[in-house]
């Protein structure tokens, strides 16, 4: 199998972008998920001049399935102008689904079952809704089917106060349920684990703050975004993500209190990802059609691995998906000449640096006898990552893969790795490389 | 159907009769050779004739009457016909005549049905409310009107009486005066119509129906149901006296404040109603028959009658049936012009690439479009989620991604002639080699940009006026070396867009602006010898006008007004010379109109006062009140005829320069882009009706007396002599060869 995935044939990532990032309750609040990736679909039309009736699938990523709009993908597209007769699918894999959506693309792409396909996340974390509780949906229910006034008195007469308290949608998403603990209690698994501290914790944020911070200032970043008008006033234009903080610094994350753990714990709101609101989109295409076509494409998509793991520690993910990569695809980690590894926790990226370099670990974990490969910090994230950007879970994904190539493209580089980390205990790995 | 003599009846000619194996009556109005049905007095004379027999056909338990077209039911009356009435005896014959068929059909023994799909207006809303039951389609297509008023009349058969009767006293007022027709849905709320069917299943719900009206539980539940639609409140405020009258006086009010008092036909179906309402309907429909004869011989319906024809006619001008070939556009420059723009654009399903500099100038085309899109929420012509997939059509961009797949550009950034081409080269060389090109320019010559470009046969000028989407009017302007295939794009793209288009000669100002800006130039100069702004606006209002002319500049802003003023003056000198109290309220005083919160007068929301700062540039004037003089020693007839005549004699220097085809085309534009006073049926005929001699006296009269501008043109002399009129002129024999 091996052999044969190493020969894979590539698929062209034609070009990408971005909404600009904004934390949830901030300036994108009012956009709901399909709305904010309308945008970024169509500009990847436009910057393409793509024939929109050529495009054989469209398949976006979106955690959180907002109930207005279910097949999200299918909601997105026909707002966005596709023509109706454009299938379209959703995909969800968690954190990754902005990946998913793209190799999910690219397999029906290999496959030779689509030529054109349009890819993409989105995720509103702001309009995640608040949800009633099983015994007020039971009480409601009830009352519909209470046909008389007596009988509607008698089930109002169930009612308790308690009803009355929301289930919140987010914790939940946010919660592994079969191993009982949300994901920041996951970072304080591998913190343990890895005897990560807090104050490694935090320098590793401030260096994500001041990395995002001097991309943005130095225009990189809007290489990658399109500015949102922001409905329904069209007053405000969100062009810059609103999470990096140039002035971050260690005594200001030092004042927070660990918000997982209060007593023990290490990891802060600081040095997590925080909830974020954003939507990314890209063109994917065979490597034939886009030389047919003359266009000058952004990268490539050369290789890919999902793994599974303990989801208490899902974290890890990257090692394991990266080691599998490679098993796939041949070849070491100094292949590759920059990493994207999403930034969920800073404990968990330090986690993962250890993990990768650890022979230990890789024999203990991976079944190998050398560790996978030490990563590079002058590598790593060089225009910082979710810590400081934000994490919207259904684009993030797709903003891995469109910063990754965009960076490559700058430095002149070839070979790029974009990992990350699934909660429920998964990791994904995607080789990418510049055109 | 074994027994055709009795069974099946065919008649030769519009209508059809034939009774099925229910023994249901279905009578069929197809008429021949026409897209539509409307009633010409034949088609009512045989429709007469059918009755009679229906009436005298026994074996028949109910009839149904339907239309035979695809997606149309009854236009309404011939509008030829209704043009053609001599005298008001002859209007009065009309009426009685059409009374007198629909009398039988509500005389038939037998339960009577309508089906209404497609538009049912006039004479046909009328015929069916004489049945005793009506079903309407559900279907988009479907509306039920009686649009009357809006041709100077009322409904004169039978429709006063019978629509009161049926949907309530309020409903049915507001439906008469307004002649605003309702959807099926909307129909069946009022209480308009007993049932909704689909239009797939239009016969067998149809015949459902009257199975059900022929048990008599099925027509009481029907009737118990349209007694519900009108409601127990509006049947008692309706009954009572005191509160009867209060509808009535609420009615007269709004119609008031609405038509100023200028078109009586809303007045006169009000007073009509007052007088029967609740009375027998033969003296009721006497009374209706003359309210009808006499509006039909008045000047105002004449006019408007005159002006749905011109309408008609204009929206085949520029090349009938073409189409725009747009499915994707680009506006560039994202003002509240371009904004404007880009919701016409999307609003008429066309996918735009909206660009400017900078995505703050970009945000204001997003909110320009909003606006407008959100007005037609509010007034329900859409949901919200259409207007979001509208503001989706519409993707800003400070690049020109996208250009490359448009199939139409319309630039919309500011009126400088520079930056203008210096825009429109860079545009044309992003796009594809038969992308149209147009410019939305008010004033500035088409041709001249057209040299700063490569393909300049592809290139046109397409003025829509401010707010884009309240004015109706495009100019398209056709540059010297635009070719005639562009221009029949340009017009079916702006037709696309609902717009009516009147295409005009590349020539300074155009058509519209080039008349109407030395009449507002000239009520800036009235106020400058001391005449009243708030008197000046008011004797412009009781002309007809929308709005007086110095309300009219602070509304599209004085610098605005000023810039173009001066463009007209280099151009056409002495007579255009702009009036120094507004170039000195624009550059000494810095006043720019309702948008800065003062122009000639003091805005505070809608609300105004006058600028009394802007007093000292006029020769000190007060507030007079209505008949009163004021300082200028004007006459009311002075002023409103420096004011209307300067639009005159402007528009005949138009006309015979060949700026448009014909008389017909300055009044449409005017009508469209101006607001001109409809009742008054268009600038030139106006004047035609006033007698063109008349014009040119009075025109020497004021050249005598306030100087040589008011010269009359060399067009209003020839006819004068001649004893000509500008409609008399045939259409562009006098435009030059191009």
């Amino acid at each position: 199998m091996s052999t044969s995935m190493n020969n894979q044939k590539r698929v062209a990532i034609v070009d990408g972008v971005r909404t600009a990032f904004g934390k949830a309750g901030g300036g994108l609040r009012d956009v709901q998920a399909d709305d904010l990736a309308v945008g970024v679909v169509k500009e990847v039309l436009a910057r393409t001049g793509v024939d929109v009736g050529q495009i054989d699938e469209v398949v976006f990523g979106n955690v959180a399935q907002p109930a207005h709009a279910a097949n999200i993908a299918r909601v997105i597209a026909l707002k966005a102008g596709l023509p109706k007769s454009v299938p379209c699918q959703t995909v969800h894999r968690n954190c990754a689904s902005g990946m998913q959506a793209i190799t999910t693309g690219a397999t029906q792409i290999l496959a030779g079952r689509s030529d054109l396909v349009l890819a993409g996340g989105t995720e509103s974390m702001s309009n995640i809704p608040l949800l009633v509780g099983k015994q007020m949906t039971d009480l409601l229910g009830a009352l519909m089917r209470a046909k008389t006034l007596g009988k509607k008195l008698k089930t109002w007469s169930r009612f308790r106060p308690g009803f009355l308290a929301p289930v919140i949608g987010i914790k939940l998403g946010l919660t592994d349920v079969v191993c009982g603990l949300n994901m920041g209690q996951t970072a304080e698994v591998l913190a343990r684990e890895f005897g990560v501290s807090r104050e490694e914790q935090d320098a590793f944020t401030l260096m994500s703050h001041q990395r995002a911070a001097r991309a943005t200032e130095d225009g990189l970043m809007g290489e990658e975004i399109l500015p949102t008008v922001v409905p329904p006033k069209y007053e405000k234009v969100q062009a810059k993500d609103e999470g990096p903080r140039a002035e971050q610094s260690m005594a200001a994350l030092g004042k927070l209190r660990p918000f997982f753990d209060r007593y023990a714990g290490t990891v802060t709101v600081g040095n997590a990802c925080p909830v974020t609101d954003g939507a990314g989109a890209v063109l994917l295409a065979s490597e034939e059609r886009a030389k047919a076509e003359g266009w000058i494409v952004l990268g490539y998509l050369s290789n890919w691995a999902y793994a599974g793991l303990d989801g208490s520690r899902m974290g890890l993910g990257p090692v394991y998906a990266t080691a599998k990569l490679l098993e796939q695809a041949g070849g070491g980690m100094d292949e590759y000449e920059l990493i994207e590894l999403n930034e969920a926790f800073a404990a968990q990226v330090i986690a993962n640096e250890r993990a990768f370099a650890s022979d230990e670990f890789a024999k203990e974990h991976l079944g190998q006898d050398k560790a996978v490969g030490e990563i590079d910090r002058e590598k790593l994230n060089v225009n910082g990552g979710a810590i400081a950007l934000g994490h919207p879970v259904g684009a993030t994904g797709t903003r891995l893969v469109i910063t990754m190539l965009k960076e490559l493209k700058r430095r002149g580089a070839n070979k790029g790795l974009a990992t990350l980390c699934i909660g429920g205990g998964q990791g994904a790995a995607l080789s990418l490389e510049a055109a | 159907m074994t027994d055709q003599s009795t069974e099946t009846q065919v008649m030769n000619g519009a209508w059809s009769y034939e009774v099925d194996e229910h023994w249901i009556g279905w009578v069929r109005f197809d008429l021949p050779d026409e897209k539509v049905n409307k009633f010409t007095s034949a088609a009512l004379m045989e429709l007469d004739g059918l009755l009679d027999q229906v009436a005298a056909d026994q074996s028949v338990k109910a009839v149904v009457f339907v239309s035979g077209k695809a997606d149309s039911f009854i236009v309404g009356a011939d509008i030829n016909e209704l043009a053609g009435i001599t005298d008001e005896t002859d209007a009065l014959g009309k009426a009685k005549a059409g009374q007198r068929v629909f009398d039988k059909i509500a005389g038939l023994k037998v339960p009577t049905v309508a089906v209404v799909h497609g538009a049912c207006m006039g004479g046909g809303t009328e015929m069916v409310l004489a049945c005793d039951y009506r079903l309407a389609s559900d279907d988009a297509k479907t509306s039920i009107g009686l649009p009357e008023v809006n041709l100077g009349i009322l409904p004169g058969w039978g429709g006063t009486q019978r629509m009161p009767r049926i949907v309530g006293l309020a409903q049915g007022i507001t439906l008469i005066m307004t002649g605003k027709a309702v959807v099926g849905k909307k129909a069946f709320k009022l209480g308009l119509v007993d049932g909704l069917v689909a239009k797939t299943f239009l016969e067998e719900q149809a015949g459902a129906f009257v199975g059900q009206l022929l048990k008599g539980k099925g027509r009481r539940r029907v009737l118990a149901k349209r007694k519900k639609a009108v409601g127990k409140v509006m049947r008692f405020v309706q009954w009572l006296s005191p509160t009867r009258s209060l509808i009535f006086n609420k009615a007269e009010k709004q119609v008031m404040a609405k038509t100023k008092g200028q078109y009586p036909a809303p007045l006169r179906a009000l007073s009509v109603i007052r007088e029967t309402y609740g009375g027998n309907i033969t003296e009721g429909l006497d009374v209706e028959a003359k309210a009808f004869s006499e509006l039909a011989v008045t000047d105002v319906s004449r006019n408007l009658v005159w002006l749905f024809g011109a309408t008609q006619r204009a929206k085949k001008a520029g090349g009938g049936k073409c189409v725009a070939g747009v499915e994707r556009a680009a506006v560039v420059g994202a003002g509240v012009m371009g904004g404007g723009i880009a919701w016409a654009l999307s609003n008429a399903g066309i996918d735009i690439r909206m660009k400017d500099i900078a995505w703050d100038a970009v945000a204001k085309g997003y909110a320009a479009a909003s606006k407008m899109f959100g007005a037609m929420v509010k007034r329900r012509k859409m949901t919200k989620g259409e207007m979001a997939l509208g503001m989706h059509r519409i993707s800003g961009t400070v690049g020109f991604e996208g250009f490359g797949k448009v199939d139409a550009v319309i630039e919309a950034v500011v009126e400088d002639m520079e930056i203008k081409k210096k825009v429109l080269a860079e545009v044309e060389s992003k796009v594809g080699e038969d992308t149209l090109v147009c410019t939305n320019t008010s004033s500035l010559p088409v041709s001249e940009m057209a040299e700063a470009l490569e393909r300049p046969e592809n290139f046109v000028g397409l003025h829509f006026f401010n707010p884009v989407n309240r004015m109706p009017l495009v100019e398209v302007i056709a540059g010297e070396k635009t070719s005639e295939e562009t221009i029949v794009r340009a017009a079916a793209l702006a037709k696309k867009l609902g717009k009516t288009v009147v295409v005009v000669r590349d020539s300074v100002g155009f058509l519209v602006n080039r008349v109407l800006l030395p009449y507002v130039n000239e009520s800036v100069r009235m106020f400058e010898e001391g005449a009243d702004v708030e008197r000046v606006d008011r004797l412009i209002e009781k002309f007809g006008m929308p709005m007086g002319p110095l309300t009219l500049a602070d509304e599209v802003g004085l610098d605005v007004g000023l810039k173009v003023a001066r463009v007209l003056e280099s151009a056409f000198g002495d007579r255009m010379h702009v009036a120094g109290a507004l170039s000195e309220a624009v550059e000494s005083k810095g006043v720019k109109g309702k948008k800065a919160g003062a122009g000639f007068y003091m805005w505070d929301g809608k609300k105004k006062r006058v600028n009394e700062t802007l007093l000292k540039l006029a020769k000190g004037s007060g507030h007079v009140s209505e008949g009163e003089l004021d300082n200028s020693g004007l006459t009311d007839d002075q002023v409103v005829d420096r004011a209307v005549l300067t639009m005159v004699n402007e528009a005949a220097r138009c006309l015979e320069e060949g700026i448009v085809d014909g008389a017909e085309d300055v009044d449409m534009a005017m009508l469209m882009g101006t607001g001109f006073a409809p009742f008054r049926g268009g600038l030139l005929r106006w004047a035609d009706s006033v007698g063109v001699k008349q014009i040119a006296d009075r025109l020497e009269g004021l050249a005598e007396k306030f100087g040589d501008r008011f010269e009359p043109a060399p067009l209003i002399k020839r006819l004068a002599e001649g004893g000509g009129t500008f409609y008399g002129q045939p259409s562009g024999v006098m435009k030059p060869a191009a």
